[in-house]
């Protein structure tokens, strides 16, 4: 797949915050299920599959790929799947999944967290449509959100 | 429905490029929409016939040439998508945000 931007995203932020500690908010299960899913079981080093809880919308099993510190954390998973009220706890790597990379840079005052999501392109339309038709309650923000889209072209 | 498909027909550098002449509006032909590509006419028909299969685009036979057209309902579903996992992200960068600056 060719680089384009409909095969992965690209978000990044500044935190006022060292590496370590946003390292350990990724990496940590306690910590992410601070700020992400709202339950984590198992652990995050490369080659685990713990699996991510999302409360009423189920749980997922996704693949740690690599856990750098304090670099670099990168998972695989299967995605829409917030969505999927049955939730996935299959083998990730057996599924179209995404490639979800945080990078961490240390910058004046804090540090860089660039997220990229990737294989976007080859998701399998059903993911697609359950992604799209679970959408209602950001309905109005995602419409704002596609017109920044498309204005910033 | 197949939003996945539109995703693979824009997936190569040369497509994407025919479709964003496209969108820049105007009348277009397979010899205009092609211009400067580096591919052959026959090459460009394949990468057009790629495109209107996945109904990103619509093709018209006029004369000797073919009209090319976006067709806007297939390509806003794409950049739904995409504009749906950004906005996750938005949400959960903002929350990671809160909770290491806390």
């Amino acid at each position: 797949m060719s680089l384009s931007i409909q095969d992965s995203i690209e978000k990044e932020i500044v935190v006022r915050a060292s590496k370590e500690r946003v390292y350990a908010a990724l990496t940590t299960p306690d910590q992410l299920a601070k700020w992400f899913p709202i339950g984590v079981e198992g652990t995050l080093d490369a080659g685990d599959r713990p699996v991510f809880d999302f409360g009423e919308y189920g749980k997922f099993k996704i693949f740690v790929v690599a856990a750098n510190p304090y670099d670099y954390f990168a998972y695989r998973c299967v995605p829409g799947s917030v969505y999927c009220p049955q939730g996935f706890l299959g083998d990730v790597l057996e599924h179209p999944n995404t490639l979800v990379e945080f990078t961490l840079e240390a910058v004046a005052g804090g540090t860089r967290v660039l997220v990229k999501e990737s294989g976007i392109a080859a998701l399998s339309a059903e993911i697609i449509e359950k992604t799209l038709a679970g959408n209602d309650a950001g309905w109005s923000f995602m419409i704002n959100r596609l017109e920044e889209y498309l204005n910033n072209e | 429905m197949a939003t996945a498909e539109i995703f693979r027909a824009l997936g190569d550098p040369i497509r994407l490029e025919m479709v964003q002449r496209l969108t820049r509006g105007g009348r277009c032909t397979i010899t205009t929409i092609s211009e400067g590509l580096g591919v052959t006419r026959q090459g460009a028909r394949k990468h057009l016939q790629v495109l209107a299969d996945a109904r990103v685009v619509a093709l018209q036979p006029e004369g000797r040439d073919v009209l090319v057209s976006l067709e806007p309902e297939s390509l806003d579903q794409a950049k739904l998508f995409i504009a749906e996992i950004e906005r996750r992200w938005d949400a959960r960068l903002d929350a990671l945000r809160r909770f290491v600056e806390e």
